[in-house]
């Protein structure tokens, strides 16, 4: 499985240097900055679109059961990062990856900003799923720049992805759970002409 | 000096965040035709146009510069990223409802079927105008 997964990283690694133009985009979509406030604000619109008062309604519950999976996906991969160490790809072979990102500090395994944008797209997945395609789309790119620049293996974005899935499940239960608080918070927005 | 570059990097991605943020929103706003949230005059096509423009100056204005640098150089962690993309969103949003209310003011139609609730009222006036109306309204009922 290991085996597979470093082959399949110097697979897709083995495309940098190509091609200057792609690396440059790759070197954008990688950062920390591009693709996270594109889905922040993607999320961000849901509040306000929806055909009606139902699906708007339904949207903006989304939102809360995105915001609380995105920091349980976050909570889960740092207490993950206690008892696994798995070196980065730069760091474990320094002569055969072709870096195009910063020397990040923490373990590889899993990858938090898988961990993030899944949890986005599978948040949205509840209320639009046009969104949801959408901020998948963002998450698979986000992915696969952190994979093409040497930041992360294969592994490390699938593990992720399943913290992100799994916490956004747990937080649909925890809004479900502190019902009517989610009602309250809707109802006051709505008289404040909010929601 | 460090300490100087942080600051600038957090306003640099701040005011990304705050013009994305407006850009998307006047998007939804057009789309939605929620008029009294529009900044371009209730004008749709030229709100698309506009909004788009904004979005990717936004963009450019930020990116022009290389970002890929890590917390412990000068760039933003989690944790920071997380407040100031809040910060961004919050701060577009009561500069929505305060520049179009104003720009707005003398705006308003008729609501042949009574009162809209919730974010529905704004299609028909600005936020300042549905704050007063519900103000009114409820001063009326406590008289009642």
């Amino acid at each position: 499985m290991i085996s597979l997964d470093e082959r399949l990283f110097f697979l897709i690694n083995g495309l940098a240097g190509r091609s200057p133009a792609f690396d440059q985009a790759m070197a954008l979509f990688v950062g920390d900055y591009f693709i996270p406030v594109t889905l922040s604000v993607v999320v961000f619109a849901l509040w306000f679109i929806g055909k009606d008062a139902t699906a708007r309604e339904r949207n903006q519950r989304a939102i809360f059961t995105t915001a609380t999976g995105i920091g349980f996906a976050s909570a889960i991969v740092k207490l993950m990062n206690l008892g696994l160490d798995r070196l980065r790809p730069f760091e474990a072979y320094p002569d055969q990856v072709y870096p195009l990102f910063y020397t990040c500090t923490d373990p590889s395994f899993p990858a938090n900003s898988a961990a993030v944008a899944f949890a986005f797209a599978m948040g949205a997945w509840f209320a639009d799923r046009r969104a949801s395609v959408l901020l998948l789309c963002l998450a698979i790119l986000w992915s696969f720049a952190r994979v093409y620049c040497g930041v992360h293996y294969p592994l490390d974005i699938l593990g992720g992805a399943a913290i992100g899935i799994v916490a956004t499940f747990a937080a649909l239960g925890v809004i479900r759970l502190v019902e009517p608080l989610p009602t309250w918070v809707l109802t006051l927005m709505r008289r404040l002409y909010l929601a | 000096m460090s300490w100087m570059r942080w600051e600038t990097f957090g306003a640099d991605y701040l005011l990304l965040a705050f013009m994305v943020s407006v850009g998307v929103l006047q998007l939804v706003v057009a789309w939605r035709r929620l008029d009294g949230l529009s900044l371009f005059l209730r004008r749709r096509y030229l709100a698309y146009a506009l909004s788009v423009l904004l979005i990717a100056a936004a963009y450019w204005l930020f990116f022009r510069h290389p970002r890929n640098i890590p917390d412990y150089a000068g760039g933003l962690a989690g944790a920071q990223l997380f407040i100031y993309t809040i910060a961004g969103i919050v701060a577009a949003v009561l500069a929505t409802l305060i520049v179009s209310s104003a720009l707005n003011a003398r705006w308003s139609t008729p609501d042949p079927a009574g009162v809209e609730k919730g974010i529905n009222a704004l299609k028909r006036m600005t936020y300042f105008q549905a704050l007063r109306r519900s103000f009114q309204k409820r001063g009326v009922d406590d008289l009642a």
